[in-house]
């Protein structure tokens, strides 16, 4: 207790106390009244149209007097049975926003989808939906979605596109010219079927998969040479006792985020197992998986590898085994005692080691497969009888330039690939596509690609349309629309079924192969008891018969030491996919432009990560605009000094400076893909000795940790874990001046709870701060997304945040996320404030806003310790009528002029207290879920009655890890945290 | 921004008259805001509850189907009055406007008379489900030939209700009073569902959030 209070820091501006920071910091809100300075959306106020409105108002008063408008009450000719008005129906189906294919329910009201949450029946997602999942529903309804086929961009009917392409098909299989289908890895095994179909039907059909960041690929192609299969094994990071990544986001972006979320969470449960896996990350730049690593080493990407071999050597050492062609130890930047600490590490745990790797590096993924096979670990954490097969047959993008240059194609065919944007190549190909005789895409918007086709057959998006997905061995999920298609588009499975000569709706096609290949797999006596229990429940588990995985070959191990060593240019860029945006395809839409990267906390764009040091040599600060130059591309991009990064690297995201996605992502941020290398065909997104100069010019960056800023408060806690197992109350004691203690006196007289009281637990040690929840907080309650210039202005609507807690060397610090919503505060200093009584305590200790009453005094916010408040300063626009579609009906659309903020999701406590009501029994613990709680990869939100001695939450706020924010100022706030435990090894050598 | 001063006089101007008219839009006004008391209009088909609420006795329930599940009771659809009416007054020319509706597939528009305001949700189920008579709320409808607003509907007259109810310490209605699922399960053969434990004491609540959010 004697050692002081561990210094945490939000930003770098704010650890060097950069006076500009400080003055910015200083005000509760970022500048004076915007009447008549904001020219920006959502609407220009001058002072005629004040007079225009107050006239407008008074004539509405005088109507008021009278009667309200008359409303009417349409009701259906014919209702369906399923449908009652007011009551939710929700749909069972699989995700499509990644490869990952989570399992998802989704939830409709009067017909239209309005929220997407997690299915807890689905084993491998186990009821966690990321960022992107959230999103999907807002995608629906994007108006800059196609809305019906086109030839040269004109409107065309079906029939007629349909004819125009069998024609051209069967003329380009006639003359013997190539027909080539663009598509992803993964379309689920149904539509993997109907490719098959399509490819039988033109013989000299052959697919070309693509994609974009290329991670997939090089797993896949790894095992090809080091097991002869073409697959992705399955990772089961709930069995490790020890994680070791190179540079593998895996918590992010990497594979299937949500999933190893879970199965991470569980293998590092300290407080349940009285133990934790430790995770070593070796990686370029800060990720959200190195934020939540115990040990992180900074090393350059071209070094990744080397590290890594390094490592198989060590482990063969240990192992006393010969491998071919086996490397001295090359010279480092990482110490020795490093590279020994991590095969120790691994080595000890041998079979419940784990070792996995990012990136498109084929080499490197050779090397994680013979780190796994000398540690015993294959069959256990890495399964590759478990795993997904991908196309072995497919060409590469490579080889479909090599054949559009020689014009042996006579059809390319875009299903869901946008290589024109996504790829360095892009620009020939698009160049290359014009005397191909047939080009086509499918893809749901004009997009880069389809600009530079002739025709465009537009797919639904996953919400509408029927598909399944196989994401591990026995577990096959089903995907069922939860509306009929709102725009004149259809499946691609469809297409190709027309076009293969045997046309069938998607849903027939779909049910017959479920009928003949999977239900004799499950067993039972009747198909169609079994379809509906599979559309209820949406995923299905077959038996797994034993099945043996190829062994780990040591031949292909040769070739992946060769050409290890490069010399590192001066620079060297990564490029990397966020985790709201990813490879750019979600990138229109407003809640994934808005969220905060949880690392870099931008919004609204992609500006380049730089290291600290390297940014104090060359003198640059957050927003100067460099010219980042690989080969003879060139790409303007504002710097972002990040803490973590390695001094030679240069991060920038993929995903932005899209042209052709639509309104909201159209000219947001700058396209990093040009930049890509390419080398032996294939794209390369580590790209070594690249030049970045300052242009002078700056941009000023839309970031949102340093707005509502705590004052240096210690608001999160850790300890250590041989320090927790030893005193449970570890880095939580009472510190001096800080924390709890009792409060003998209290100015308040306090409230009574005779019924409920309404609680948040929050796990800082699950958190791994993937913001699922903020998005799926802004779904559930309305929050309008308000645009780069109001982020600029510190008006971002988000009722919860992720707080970002960087602590020690800035070169490569610790993380702590600590999720951060209203605390409903027992005595909060809100309510004693408003002199309207717009916010109040309720009988159940939620702090209710209202909206009705609130004049828009501001003072909350001001008075609000946690900084949570959000101030209406627009009506946001929802003038597009079908994005009006998504809003929640069950919770009001605030209007300009009132405050708001978290209300624990008073409506779905409403909701399912009513159910319980009318059902005559008792609330169960567990019952109500928070929309954030409900999302959590994690599972570290829990939320329940404290009232109720044998709730989860109230057991929460008694363990030793509990603590609540300023508990010295007696807010008594009723969210409680719990300790971050970390297993560093450092200190009590656990 | 740019021409401000050439506005001035067009300012001067609308203040000038704008003024006086708030004024008189603030005298006119006698009463609660939006407070549709006697509220009757006509409706696009002259359908009287007093016929089959009251002279045939039908349950309110049998056209309102959400009324104790779901927040909204709601209006029946189109095909429900067709389950009598393809049979009964088929030539009475109101009842034609429900047939020609029906084959035409459009809806039906009901001017809407019971409305609260948008930032306030009442829910139906709970109401129904606490004991409550529609007529508490809604008047005598089974007299009604038109539907008339009887009540204020204010938040003071919910409140007024919601605090007797819990100084009065009312029970909700007894586990053996008939609910339209063990009506239905008995029809079908399907077992009852399980009775209400013992009856529970109604607390309705006057937090700002049961009704606002």
């Amino acid at each position: 207790m004697s050692d002081p209070l561990p210094k945490y820091w939000q930003s770098l501006a704010e650890r060097a106390s950069d006076p500009g920071f400080l003055t910015q910091a200083q005000d509760e809100f970022a500048e004076p009244l915007p009447v008549g300075v904001a020219a920006t959306p959502p609407d220009a106020n001058s002072r005629r149209d004040f007079f225009k409105l107050m006239g407008l108002s008074a004539a509405a008063a005088m109507v008021a007097c009278q009667r309200a408008p008359v409303q009417k009450i349409i009701p259906y000719v014919a209702r369906p049975d399923e449908v009652t008005p007011g009551l939710a129906l929700w749909y069972a189906s699989t995700c499509n926003g990644c490869s990952a294919r989570c399992g998802l329910l989704l939830k409709t009201r009067d017909g239209r989808p309005i929220k997407v949450e997690g299915n807890d029946e689905h084993p491998v997602s186990r009821g966690g939906v990321c960022a992107v999942g959230q999103a999907s529903v807002l995608s629906l309804y994007d108006a800059s979605r196609a809305r019906f086929p086109t030839r040269d961009a004109k409107r065309v009917a079906w029939a007629e596109l349909d004819a125009d392409v069998t024609q051209a098909l069967r003329e380009a299989s006639d003359a013997g010219q190539g027909i080539r289908v663009v598509l992803p890895w993964h379309l689920g095994p149904t539509a993997e079927a109907a490719v098959k179909r399509f490819l039988a039907a033109y013989p000299t059909a052959r697919t070309v998969r693509d994609e974009p960041l290329g991670e997939l690929a090089a797993i896949a192609e790894a095992h090809r040479v080091t097991h002869g299969v073409h697959a992705v094994p399955d990772y089961r990071f709930d069995k490790a006792t020890v994680i070791a990544s190179f540079g593998a986001d895996f918590l992010g972006t990497w594979v299937s985020p949500v999933a190893f979320t879970r199965q991470y969470t569980e293998a590092r449960d300290a407080a349940g197992q009285r133990k934790m896996a430790r995770h070593y990350q070796v990686e370029p730049m800060m990720t959200l998986t190195g934020a939540a690593a115990d040990r992180r080493f900074v090393v350059a990407p071209s070094e990744l590898r080397l590290v890594l071999a390094d490592l198989v050597r060590r482990l063969a050492v240990k192992a006393g085994r010969e491998l071919p062609g086996l490397p001295s130890a090359p010279p480092l930047t990482l110490e020795e005692s490093a590279k020994e600490e991590l095969a120790e590490a691994l080595w000890a745990q041998r079979q419940g080691a784990l070792v996995v790797a990012g990136g498109d590096d084929v080499a490197t993924q050779v090397l994680v497969n013979a780190a796994n096979a000398l540690l015993g670990s294959e069959g256990r954490t890495v399964s590759l009888a478990d795993g997904t097969a991908l196309d072995a047959d497919a060409l590469s993008l490579e080889a479909l330039l090599t054949e559009l240059r020689a014009a042996t194609v006579g059809a390319v065919l875009f299903l869901g690939a946008n290589p024109v944007y996504t790829d360095p190549r892009g620009e020939e190909l698009a160049a290359l596509l014009k005397q191909v005789p047939l080009t086509l895409s499918t893809s749901d918007r004009r997009d880069e690609t389809v600009v530079h086709v002739g025709l465009h057959a537009p797919e639904p998006t996953a919400l509408e349309s029927w598909g399944d997905a196989e994401v591990r061995r026995g577990v096959v999920s089903l995907r069922q629309p939860a509306v009929a298609p709102l725009h004149e588009t259809r499946s691609a499975v469809e297409s190709l079924l027309q076009w293969a000569g045997a046309p069938q709706p998607h849903y027939d096609f779909l049910r017959a192969r479920w009928e003949a290949e999977v239900f004799p797999q499950a067993g039972g006596v009747s198909f169609s008891a079994f379809w509906d229990d599979a559309l209820r429940r949406g995923v299905v588990l077959l038996p797994v018969p034993l099945a043996e995985a190829p062994a780990f070959r040591e031949e292909g191990l040769a070739k992946a030491w060769k050409g290890a060593a490069r010399p590192p240019g001066e620079w060297e860029l990564v490029l990397y996919p966020t985790v709201a945006v990813r490879d750019g395809a979600p990138a229109n839409n407003g809640w994934l432009q808005e969220v905060a990267d949880p690392i870099t906390k931008a919004t609204w764009g992609n500006p380049a990560c730089i290291a600290p040091a390297r940014a104090k040599a060359l003198g640059l600060k957050d927003g100067d605009v460099v010219k980042v130059r690989a080969g003879d591309r060139t790409v303007s991009v504002p710097v972002l000094v990040q803490a973590g990064t390695h001094p030679a690297v240069i991060a920038v995201p993929v995903g932005y400076g899209r042209t052709h996605a639509g309104r909201v992502a159209n000219g947001i941020g700058v396209n990093a893909y040009p930049l890509t290398a390419v080398r032996e065909g294939r794209a390369r997104h580590a790209v070594p000795g690249v030049t970045v100069e300052a242009t002078g010019a700056r941009q000023p960056l839309a970031l949102t940790q340093t707005h509502h800023r705590l004052e240096g408060r210690p608001h999160v806690r850790e300890a250590e874990l041989a320090a927790f197992l030893a005193n449970p109350r570890a880095g939580n004691e009472v510190q001096a001046g800080h924390g709890g203690g009792g409060h003998s006196l209290s100015m308040w007289s306090g409230h009574e709870y005779n019924g409920h009281r309404w609680a948040l637990a929050v796990d800082l040690s699950a958190c791994t701060g993937c913001s699922a929840c903020v998005v799926s907080c802004q779904a559930e309650n309305n929050i309008p997304s308000v645009g780069r210039d109001e982020v600029l202005r510190r008006r971002e609507m988000h009722w919860m945040r992720i707080d970002r807690y960087y602590q020690g060397d800035e070169a490569n610090p610790q993380v702590v996320h600590q999720p951060m919503m209203c605390q409903h505060c027992e005595n909060a200093p809100c309510e004693t404030v408003c002199p309207v009584l717009a916010t109040v305590h309720s009988s159940e200790g939620l702090n209710q806003q209202v909206y009705n009453r609130c004049v828009g005094t501001r003072y909350c916010a001001n008075n609000c310790p946690t900084k949570v408040r959000r101030f209406n300063w627009f009506d946001y626009p929802h003038d597009e009528p079908l994005e009006r579609m998504v809003l929640n009906p069950d919770v009001v659309v605030r209007s300009r002029g009132v405050m708001e903020k978290c209300s624990l999701c008073v409506q779905r406590i409403q909701e399912t207290k009513a159910a319980a009501n009318r059902e005559g029994r008792p609330l169960r613990d567990g019952e109500i879920q928070t929309a954030c709680q409900q999302s959590c990869p994690a599972k570290a939100i829990h939320f329940g009655d404290v009232n109720d001695p044998d709730s989860q939450v109230a057991r929460l706020a008694k363990d030793g890890r509990a603590f609540r924010l300023l508990e010295e100022l007696n807010i008594g706030s009723s969210i409680t945290y719990l300790t971050k435990i970390r297993n560093t090894g450092s200190g009590s050598g656990a | 921004m740019k021409d401000a001063s050439t506005r001035i006089p067009c300012r001067a101007l609308a203040a000038g008259w704008l003024g006086p008219l708030a004024a008189l839009a603030l005298a006119g006004c006698s009463g609660p805001v939006n407070n549709q008391q006697g509220y009757m209009p006509e409706q696009p088909v002259a359908f009287s509850h007093a016929v089959h609420a009251g002279q045939y006795g039908l349950d309110c329930q049998y056209c309102h189907v959400g009324a104790e599940k779901s927040r909204h009771a709601g209006v029946p659809s189109t095909s429900v009055c067709m389950n009598c009416h393809t049979q009964v007054k088929t030539d009475s020319p109101e009842i034609k406007k429900v047939a020609a509706a029906v084959a035409e597939n459009t809806p039906l528009a009901w001017v809407r008379i019971h409305r609260l305001p948008d930032h306030a949700y009442f829910n139906h189920a709970s109401h129904v489900g606490a004991g409550l008579e529609c007529q508490n709320c809604h008047g005598p409808v089974q007299e009604m030939v038109r539907v008339e607003q009887k009540e204020p509907m204010t938040m003071g007259w919910c409140l007024d209700c919601h605090r007797e109810t819990a100084a009065k310490q009312v029970s909700a209605p007894p586990p053996s009073a008939p609910r339209s699922g063990e009506l239905l399960a008995l029809s079908s053969g399907v077992p009852a569902p399980e009775p209400l434990k013992a009856p529970r004491v109604l607390q309705p609540p006057t937090d700002c959030s049961s009704c606002h959010r």
